[in-house]
Parts: C-alpha cells; structure tokens; sequence
C-alpha cells in the first residue's frame, strides 16, 4: 500500500515536472494551453496527495473551468489582434497596404501557407537557449538548499492543536473554514479585496468586444448547457454549505458557479443581455463589503474587529460566505469577459 | 483492496502520461484537445480510486466538479475552433446591437473589421 502509494507519488511529480517543462518549453501555443491544463489536473490530484482537499477543490474549479477557456478565447482574441485580416478573405489574403509591418505579414504569410500555423507563436520566434547551463545550475543549487532547509526542519503539528482546541468557539465544524472565517478573517477579507481589485483593473482597461465565436450548429451545445447549467448551480450552492463541515467554502463554490456563468456567455455569446451595470457593481463588490461592514459591527457587539459574537458566528459565516461567493463568481465572469461592459459608455 | 484501488489509480496516472505523446505530437489543435478532455476523465477516475483508498469522502467533490466543468474547456474550443468563420466574423462587434436571436450567423455589418 505504501509502496504502491510512494510509487504514484513519484510518477506524479515526474508527470508534474515533465508537463510543465514542455508547457513553458513550447512554441505553438495552443499546444502550451492544453498543457497548463493538463498540469491543472496533475496539480488537483497532488493537492488531494498532500491532503489538502479544500485547496484541490479550488484548483479543480479554477483549473477545469475557468483557466483553460480563458487561455483558448485570449489565444484567439490574441491572433485576431496581431492579424486582424485572417478570417475575413480565406484561406488566401489578398496583400493588404494595412499590414505593413513585418509581424503582419509574416503571420499573414504563415496563414497561407497553412491555416493551422496561426497557433504557433505569435510572431516571436523562440529565443536561442543562453545561458542554459548556468540556469540548470541555479536551479539544481535552489533545489538542494529547498531540500536541506526539508530535511533540518522539525515537522511539528503547526498550529493544528491550537485551532481544534479552540473549534466550539468558531461557529463552523471544519477547521479551514474556521481559520479563513474566524480566527483570520483579516485575512480573507484582504482576499476578497484582491479579488476586487483585479476586476477592476480588467474594467478600468476599457470596454470589452464580444467574445470571439464561430457557429455551432446542432442541438449539442444548448443541450449540453441547458442540462449542465442547473447542475453547475446546485453544485456550487452544495459547495458554499459544504465549506461549514467538509472541504468547500466561498472561494470554490465562487469558482463554480463562475464557470458556470462562463459557460453560458460561451454558450450565447452574442445574445446574452448585459447586466444592468449598477447591479453588476453592487453584485461585484458584495462579498468585500458585507464582510467589512459585519467585521465593524464585530468591533461594537463582539471582542474585537473581524470577530464574532460566539452564538451568532455560525449564521455571520454564512452571510458572509453567500456574499463572497456572488462577488468571486460575478468577478470571474467579468475577467473572462474581459472589460467594461458597454452600456456603461453608451 | 486498497492496494488494489491505489494500483489502478497509479495505472490511470500512466495512461495519462502516455496520452501526453497525443498532446505534443498533434497533429490537429483537435487531437490535442479531445486528449485533454480525455485527461479529465482519467483525472475523475484517479480522484475517486484515491477517494476511497485512502478514505477521504471529500474527494468525490473533488471529482464531482471536474466532472462537472471539464467541459467549459470543449465548449471554449468547439466556439473557437469549430466551423470556419462566416464572413464578418463578429468579432469587434457590439453586442448590444445584435440580434438577439440567431446567435452565431447573424449578418453583421463588416465596418469594424475593415
């Protein structure tokens, strides 16, 4: 059993290493995105080695869900960018006095030779290995320092008895959820505030285009989504009361229910209606704000700022969590969509 | 038994592995794709074996989601790599001022794009 699990853990990390390397080793980039998300997977399945559930539930939503169809519609907004004339005439462009520069015309060229070839690397050939020896070098020293620094280290439960003895106190039954929640709330609202931030960055950069898509004709994908849709939701609401007593919580439950909202603005991409912009800011900054303002009225009725009367922690968390989870999703769809919406300029 | 489960998630592990070979040979953007999706089912199916060898109840969640939203990947393909682009591909359209239903073939006007 041990052995057998040893085993699996070495071609794991063997697999881990292998894809990563050829992920960042390789010039055709559609080929370096179905790598990132096959290291997506191998990453969850190490998590779940090391026992951290929670976070492999994270990575799975993150990984499976939201990454691999933001890299594939960047990869594409990425070619209409660099060459914006492919698609409109074929398979054979006619010289365009546009495109004058040589990265145009050399992608213009490489498209006509092959209309595949756009997935190679933009217009950057690779740059000639330097100094390879010397990086290999600096990695290998990195690697022994890392596994001297392992070895010295005294593995000592941490702070796992302080947080399970103090586990009546913090209104939930799973430790994590107590830690995040609680005992270092300060911490995750800091989060939230990241997650925050980051959406609006993505819409202080303008407004965004529609989402690049051809046709697809069929019943297959309205099926496929009409069916997944309601799943998706169940699952991550199943994932936000998980997060009380088992692995879950606000981040993945958010993550979900973003690829699901992902899904759909794939799925409809030039008929789905835009949100009513002052809801969607309400919605986007939810999670940060419930969390901030019930962490002041901590300050008043509770112990200190970020903490909870003991009888009411367990119904806070729970607010504060349903909040959180809104704000991640409404922020993640917004980031794949990539900018203002547009009826904000009009 | 549980070697037995740990020995045929080690198997599923290898499988994967060797899949890659399909991943960076190609030769099509959908050879590489479809490997990927079928990583995702291998990747349930180890998530499960693991579950119940090292009895972790909370792996099925684990599996349950990547299940779940392993095709979120297949629909951003299929959407970018399906059919070839009718002509006035709606790429820098607005989309408010499209048709709200014929998603896809709808007649855009090619101003933009020019």
């Amino acid at each position: 059993m041990n052995a057998a699990l040893l085993a699996f853990d070495v071609v794991l990390l063997a697999g881990l290493l292998g894809v990563a390397w050829r992920c960042l080793a390789s010039t055709d980039l559609f080929r370096a995105v179905v790598l990132f998300i096959t290291f997506g997977l191998l990453l969850a399945i190490a998590w779940v080695r090391l026992e951290a559930p929670d976070i492999a539930l994270a990575e799975a939503a993150i990984g499976a869900g939201i990454t691999g169809a933001l890299l594939l519609v960047t990869l594409e907004r990425l070619k209409h960018i660099m060459n914006p004339h492919r698609g409109d005439a074929g398979p054979s462009p006619p010289p365009d006095p546009v495109a004058s520069d040589t990265g145009n015309a050399d992608a213009e060229a490489r498209d006509a030779r092959d209309p595949g070839a756009g997935n190679v690397a933009l217009s950057c050939a690779p740059t000639p290995a330097r100094g390879r020896w010397s990086a290999v070098a600096v990695s290998g020293g990195l690697a022994l320092l890392l596994m001297a620094t392992l070895a010295t280290q005294d593995h000592g439960p941490g702070l796992q008895p302080a947080v399970a003895a103090h586990m009546d106190v913090s209104g939930v039954d799973h430790g994590i959820t107590a830690v995040l929640l609680n005992f270092r709330a300060w911490d995750t609202l800091l989060e939230l505030a990241m997650v925050l931030l980051a959406g609006l960055g993505a819409w202080s950069l303008g407004r965004h285009d529609a989402l690049p898509a051809r046709p697809a004709p069929g019943p297959v994908l309205p099926g496929a989504v009409r069916l997944l849709l309601p799943v998706a939701i169940v699952t991550g609401v199943y994932l936000l009361w998980a997060g009380s007593h088992a692995p879950g919580g606000a981040f993945q439950a958010g993550a979900v229910l973003g690829a699901a909202g992902i899904l759909m603005s794939l799925a409809r991409p030039h008929s789905l209606p835009d949100p009513d912009p002052r809801l969607l800011r309400i919605g986007v900054t939810a999670g940060a704000l419930l969390f901030l303002a019930l962490g002041l009225w901590g300050l008043f009725a509770g112990p200190a700022l970020l903490t909870w009367p003991r009888n009411l922690a367990y119904p806070l968390i729970l607010i504060i969590e349903t909040g959180a989870t809104l704000s991640i999703a409404l922020t993640l769809v917004a980031l794949f969509v990539g900018g203002r919406s547009p009826r904000e300029d009009a | 038994m549980n070697l037995l489960l740990v020995t045929a998630a080690g198997f599923l592990l290898l499988t994967i592995l060797f899949g890659l070979i399909r991943v960076l040979r190609g030769p099509g953007s959908g050879d590489r794709m479809l490997t990927a999706q079928l990583f995702g089912t291998s990747g349930v199916g180890i998530l499960l074996l693991l579950g119940f060898a090292l009895d972790q109840p909370a792996l099925v969640d684990v599996a349950l989601v990547f299940a779940l939203l392993a095709v979120v990947a297949a629909v951003a393909f299929v959407r970018q790599h399906g059919l070839p682009e009718p002509a006035g591909t709606p790429m820098h359209e607005n989309p408010v001022e499209e048709d709200p239903h014929d998603p896809g073939h709808n007649p855009t006007e090619k101003t933009h794009d020019r």
